[in-house]
């Protein structure tokens, strides 16, 4: 009997610790997010800059970044690191046709014990630099909702409006998958003055989707966006002009009228109802 | 004619017309400034402005500059590059204007704590930030730590809980603006872990 209750306390015990650890890393653990040029990468150009994205929490001391050419020797050598964007850089000389892996380090994080996710990636470098900058057609539609979340370091529901942007075409010399998009906020309740509002940095994304979450008082209102891409030399598109804009509500919503048709546009119905009201008023005045 | 047909349609013709004419510009999404451009009074609201010195229908190039417009005449709008920021980070051309220095996050650090002031019960209470960065979570009542649980007592939701808060070195909410910026949303003491500034 006595053997089954410590079982079940060790059990306890080590249930306890997986769920905080768990917790813990959801909430603030200052993991990778992304890297360019991303795992498996083709025709990576040899001027290229390698750039790792770490959750905005993380902190950069000079940990190594070992990069491996084939198999051959390891190469390690300490990155910029750009402490506004979380972004560690390295710029290497990579040689054309040779294959490399890079091992992003881990870092350690304000206000986190643990240590966050690295991440480990391979690419292949092509034959030709990157001259060029790229090419994007920028934002051209958007689509919002608010999305009420569990948050992991307040344990309360969190509500976020989501607005899901449509992207245009983008295309670099370098390779598209390696592109980052830097999204700003042009309009909205908090825009200060007339400076745009970078409000975050992705990896291009595979399909034409690209996701965005803003606070209820960052999002409500006239809101607007625009998006510019940037490679691995640094050179950015010039589709910071291509503007998308939406109008949000605050929640919460109300529906119940949704089933009633909608009024015709142009106010027709106005128009009519003072043509007739003029007609009426120039019968009664005779 | 009959006197009927002849009131009909001094009453219809009008309506049918203004009708009409409603509806055209309700399907085309024509607006007012539309108008204005139709009448050759400025540009059409859509489209990229040309260079400042262009006679209309010719762009005559000049140095690319922020401001939305095709100053040089490539048929790009405003492809500059992106501009260095003090602290790290970089601005860009967007919408015709410079964009702010990045931030390392939008309002605090993730999972970070300040303390707030409640009107009711404790007094005392701490906020957290959440996992994303962007907002502080809500103010969950706490015991008063030991040095302000007399001022918690005895002068309850005051500047004074809020002075104690500051001089015993927690970053706290200015929830009574001792700072007198007018900005009662705005954090101070020590809250290096906890603002986004680098």
């Amino acid at each position: 009997m006595q053997a089954v209750r410590r079982w079940a306390q060790i059990t306890l015990a080590l249930s306890a610790l997986l769920f905080q650890e768990r917790a813990e890393a959801a909430c603030n653990r200052p993991d990778i997010e992304f890297a360019v040029p991303p795992d498996g990468a083709e025709s990576v150009p040899p001027n290229a800059k390698l750039f790792a994205r770490y959750r905005s929490n993380a902190e950069y001391t000079g940990e190594d970044i070992v990069l491996t050419e084939g198999s051959g020797e390891p190469v390690v050598s300490s990155g910029d690191w750009s402490s506004t964007e979380t972004l560690l850089s390295v710029a290497p000389d990579l040689k054309p046709g040779a294959s490399y892996q890079v091992e992003w380090p881990r870092l350690r994080g304000v206000n986190s014990a643990s240590l966050g996710r690295g991440k480990t990636v391979a690419f292949e470098v092509g034959a030709t630099p990157d001259d060029a900058a790229p090419v994007f057609s920028g934002l051209s539609a958007v689509d919002w909702d608010v999305d009420r979340e569990r948050d992991d370091c307040t344990d309360n529901l969190e509500e976020r409006y989501v607005f899901d942007f449509e992207l245009g075409e983008a295309s670099d010399d370098g390779g598209r998958e390696s592109l980052m998009v830097l999204l700003f906020q042009t309009m909205g309740p908090r825009v200060k003055g007339s400076a745009p509002e970078p409000v975050s940095v992705q990896r291009m994304p595979a399909g034409s989707r690209l996701r965005l979450t803003r606070t209820l008082a960052d999002g409500e209102g006239d809101v607007c966006f625009a998006a510019v891409a940037r490679d691995l030399t640094g050179k950015v598109s010039a589709s910071g002009a291509e503007e998308v804009c939406v109008e949000t509500v605050a929640p919460p919503f109300f529906e119940g009228c949704s089933a009633a048709r909608a009024p015709a546009r142009g106010g027709l119905g106005a128009l009519a109802a003072l043509v007739l009201l003029s007609l009426f008023l120039r019968r009664s005045a005779r | 004619m009959p006197k009927l047909v002849r009131r009909l349609m001094r009453l219809g013709l009008p309506l049918v017309g203004a009708l009409v004419v409603a509806a055209a510009c309700g399907r085309s999404g024509l607006d007012a400034d539309d108008l204005a451009w139709v009448a050759g009074q400025q540009l059409p609201p859509d489209a990229a402005a040309p260079g400042p010195d262009a006679a209309p229908g010719v762009c005559v190039p000049s140095e690319e500059t922020c401001n939305g417009a095709d100053d040089d005449c490539d048929g790009q709008v405003d492809e500059l590059s992106p501009l260095g920021c003090p602290d790290g980070g970089e601005q860009y051309c967007v919408g015709g204007a410079w964009s702010a220095c990045p931030e390392r996050c939008e309002a605090c650090m993730p999972g970070s704590e300040r303390i707030c002031f409640l009107s009711f019960c404790k007094h005392w209470a701490v906020q957290t930030c959440t996992a994303d960065g962007k907002s502080f979570g809500k103010c969950h009542e706490e015991d008063p730590p030991p040095e302000c649980a007399k001022v918690a007592k005895d002068k309850k939701y005051s500047k004074e809980l809020e002075q104690c808060c500051l001089d015993n070195g927690y970053c706290c909410r200015d929830t009574f603006d001792l700072d007198d910026d007018g900005d009662t949303g705005d954090m101070i003491g020590e809250c290096e872990d906890v603002l986004c500034k680098p």
